[in-house]
């Protein structure tokens, strides 16, 4: 796995945890320090995985557009480093 | 210290960058526009692998900026104000740029010297990186949606 991908996938699945935990804050106590501390993180780790993804070289448009989509984007981006693992690099 | 970081570090990477383009190998006997072969000039494989280590060294350094800014913003409270906000997206674009493009475009540019349009589009790219530091100085500066500015 390339260097990116492996940066990609760490950085998607900090973001599923992050979001998965202000989800699940919501839905059960709603504790205002969780919601105040994880919330920035979040923002920060989406912000990593979509700068990573829209800049990162040699990546299909589908990996580049799904990281964005709010909430669900580290989902799918864990399911697109997979499949652009199995992809063999372009020539250049 | 954080602005003492960004002078040190994020200086010497966008001036490396900037110059990257200049000193960079083209291939041998490629000719310019009007078809006649480009002297060779000044351009020096030696500066130019120097110039990329600047880039690599002093983008890493350059780290010690954002992190010393978050947690600044976090002590003073500061994380909602909407100058922060931009400026983080602004210098995570510019350090995807720097790290994702130019540092990776630049050791191809070492390792097979190119006709000279991958250089030009490096220096568009180094422009680009340098005017988002220009504007994310200014929003340190102008600190638009801050309270007490």
């Amino acid at each position: 796995m390339r260097p990116l991908l492996r940066a990609l996938e760490v950085l998607s699945i900090l973001e599923l945890v992050s979001v998965a935990v202000l989800l699940v804050n919501l839905a059960t106590v709603h504790l205002r320090p969780v919601a105040a501390a994880i919330g920035p993180v979040h923002g920060a780790l989406y912000l990593a995985v979509a700068v990573t993804a829209l800049l990162g070289r040699d990546l299909r448009p589908r990996t580049r557009l799904l990281a964005l989509v709010p909430v669900a984007g580290g989902v799918f981006t864990i399911l697109n480093v997979r499949r652009e693992a199995r992809r063999p690099v372009a020539a250049r | 210290m954080h602005v003492l970081a960004g002078i040190l570090f994020v200086g010497p990477a966008a001036v490396a960058v900037s110059l990257f383009p200049r000193f960079a190998p083209v291939a041998e006997g490629v000719g310019g526009a009007d078809g006649a072969a480009r002297p060779a000039g000044e351009r020096n494989v030696g500066v130019a692998r120097l110039l990329h280590r600047i880039t690599r060294g002093y983008g890493v350094a350059a780290l010690v900026v954002p992190v010393v800014g978050i947690a600044l913003a976090l002590v003073q409270g500061r994380m909602g104000e909407v100058w922060i906000t931009v400026a983080m997206v602004l210098t995570a674009v510019a350090g995807g740029i720097l790290a994702l493009q130019i540092a990776p475009r630049q050791r191809d540019a070492l390792a097979a010297p190119g006709d000279g349009r991958r250089l030009r589009q490096l220096g568009m790219l180094a422009g680009i990186f340098n005017l988002l530091w220009a504007v994310v100085v200014i929003l340190m500066i102008v600190r638009p949606g801050s309270d007490y500015s």
